[in-house]
């Protein structure tokens, strides 16, 4: 009796002290990020001396990590330097030659929450914008316009969209990319019904193409450049379709929102942008 | 999480897709019914293979059976999927790569798969059967044929029905290898449908359907392992065995 009344007792005393370092870790922690957010962004990151930016790892020409050079590329990564040379006040050059920017690359399961935890100060990741989104972070107005693309084998043959009647799509599970194709097929008037087969990840849609199993590989061309080779190509690429617009995400009402806009508008108007979409080559 | 289990819209919305559940359902059934048949077949020649007295065919059912049973099936139905349109294109000649239709790669992948389980259970069944069982039956004056068909093979299939039942249950489960490749099966629709939707009630409706193909199954293994554990009862055959003599013989046998 007594050694049960010992235990019982260890395991509430044991019990009682992890709860309290978890409360402890709670509160240390929703206090840092109060005091954080409660504070200017724009003060926070000019007193580290960097911009901690999100970006991808594997999207050529958006971000792409050279792992022979070890540095991040693309036209997202420039943009980093654009917001980071606004927030230091200096010239595009100076922010890439003194490193301004700290990347750390996002997935779509992270991004949000690294911005959420202060991680990092601006989120430049092929990141669309939605309504949904919109509640949780602020957006940049849209600095690339991103359509669904269809890659095909070059060795199939398809010349175009009409030839899919039939043959068989590979789109990622949970997507809206097969809604966007169908949709697609009746605004151009194109008489083809392909068959949709949904796959748990990217890698394995592409080599279903490779191996032959499927004809096409239907995805956000962001997604596709990624993918590209000399045996594929995007069919038809003048019809676009499945618009997405890429903003850049910030933290909900922090005073770097509107700095971050600002950088993408003049941008837009100074036709650097469109410079740097031509540069990085991309459909 | 038990909020959207018992949330009545989401389950709504998961009825309202029971067509392609069905659909599913009837994939996975063909599937099934094409793998047993070519497991059974393929596996009861290796198995009795096994049992020759030719090396050589030993040696093919012992590789066979090693190769299968010691790598995992979703490696080998990616490979086939992967490999075979390319290979098939390889050894036909064609102009594109050949194709294998899902519910081919299906049925080939759990019937080559399943083979090598079902040529143990036959061959643990052959050697089941005492050698004196054939030798005393060709002594009673029965060809060898007959000795098989009337003493050997009844006695076999008494002991492997059970584990043969328990192979075809496990072929059932395992036909959901399929959904990894977009296969259409009753797995890969309910994955589909939790990935659109986010609602579990997907898994638990897919479940439920395999279920109702595998009850049966294991009801039907359980009625079988109590059978086999029954004693043999001689047959009542007019004119040639007495009605009495049988049942006081059966009577005998349980007080045993």
């Amino acid at each position: 009796m007594t050694s049960t009344m010992t235990r019982r007792g260890f395991l509430g005393l044991t019990g009682a002290l992890a709860l309290g370092a978890l409360a402890g870790c709670g509160a240390t922690a929703s206090a840092g990020s109060t005091a954080a957010s409660a504070g200017s962004k724009l003060a926070a990151i000019r007193s580290r001396g960097q911009l901690n930016a999100g970006v991808k790892k594997d999207v050529p020409g958006y971000g792409y990590f050279d792992p022979a050079s070890g540095t991040y590329q693309g036209m997202e990564i420039d943009l980093c330097y654009q917001v980071a040379a606004a927030i230091f006040n200096t010239s595009y050059e100076d922010a890439q030659k003194q490193g301004l920017v700290a990347f750390t690359d996002v997935t779509p399961k992270t991004r949000g929450p690294l911005i959420d935890n202060d991680q990092l100060d601006i989120v430049c990741a092929t990141y669309t914008i939605t309504d949904e989104r919109k509640k949780s972070w602020d957006f940049s107005r849209p600095y690339r316009t991103d359509y669904v693309g269809l890659m095909v084998k070059k060795s199939a043959g398809f010349k175009k969209i009409a030839d899919l009647d039939g043959k068989i799509i590979g789109v990622s599970q949970g997507a809206t990319t097969q809604g966007l194709v169908e949709q697609m097929l009746v605004d151009e008037h194109i008489d083809a019904t392909p068959e949709f087969r949904a796959f748990s990840g990217y890698p394995i849609i592409k080599s279903s193409l490779d191996a032959g199993n499927i004809d096409c590989f239907a995805m956000d061309r962001s997604t596709l450049s990624g993918y590209m080779n000399d045996t594929v190509e995007l069919l038809e690429p003048d019809v676009k379709f499945g618009e997405q617009n890429y903003g850049i995400a910030t933290k909900m009402g922090s005073d770097l929102s509107p700095v971050v806009d600002q950088v993408v508008a003049d941008m837009e108007a100074s036709g650097w942008l469109a410079q740097e979409i031509k540069d990085w080559g991309l459909v | 999480m038990w909020e959207g289990l018992f949330n009545a819209d989401r389950w709504a919305a998961a009825f309202s897709n029971m067509g392609t559940f069905w659909d599913g359902f009837g994939v996975t059934l063909s599937v099934v019914v094409a793998g047993l048949a070519l497991s059974l077949v393929l596996g009861t020649l290796l198995g009795v293979f096994s049992t020759t007295r030719s090396r050589v065919l030993r040696a093919v059912s012992r590789v066979y059976v090693e190769f299968y049973q010691n790598t995992p099936l979703p490696v080998q139905v990616l490979f086939m999927y992967m490999a075979g349109p390319q290979f098939l294109q390889a050894i036909t000649g064609a102009a594109q790569p050949v194709r294998i239709a899902p519910f081919a790669l299906g049925a080939l992948g759990v019937g080559l798969y399943h083979a090598a389980y079902i040529s143990e259970v036959i061959r643990t069944g052959i050697e089941a059967v005492p050698r004196g069982q054939m030798e005393a039956a060709q002594s009673q004056g029965f060809s060898r044929v007959q000795s098989y068909a009337y003493i050997v093979l009844p006695q076999t299939f008494k002991v492997i029905l059970p584990p043969l039942c328990n192979q075809a249950l496990n072929l059932v489960k395992n036909t959901s290898v399929l959904a990894l490749v977009a296969g259409g099966d009753l797995m890969y629709r309910s994955d589909n449908f939790v990935s659109l939707y986010g609602y579990l009630q997907g898994y638990i409706i897919c479940c439920f359907m395999y279920f109702i193909i595998c009850f049966p199954l294991a009801l039907l293994v359980q009625w079988l392992e109590r059978r086999s554990k029954e004693r043999p009862r001689a047959k009542d055959i007019p004119g040639v065995t007495n009605a009495g003599d049988a049942d006081g013989a059966a009577m005998a046998g349980e007080g045993v």
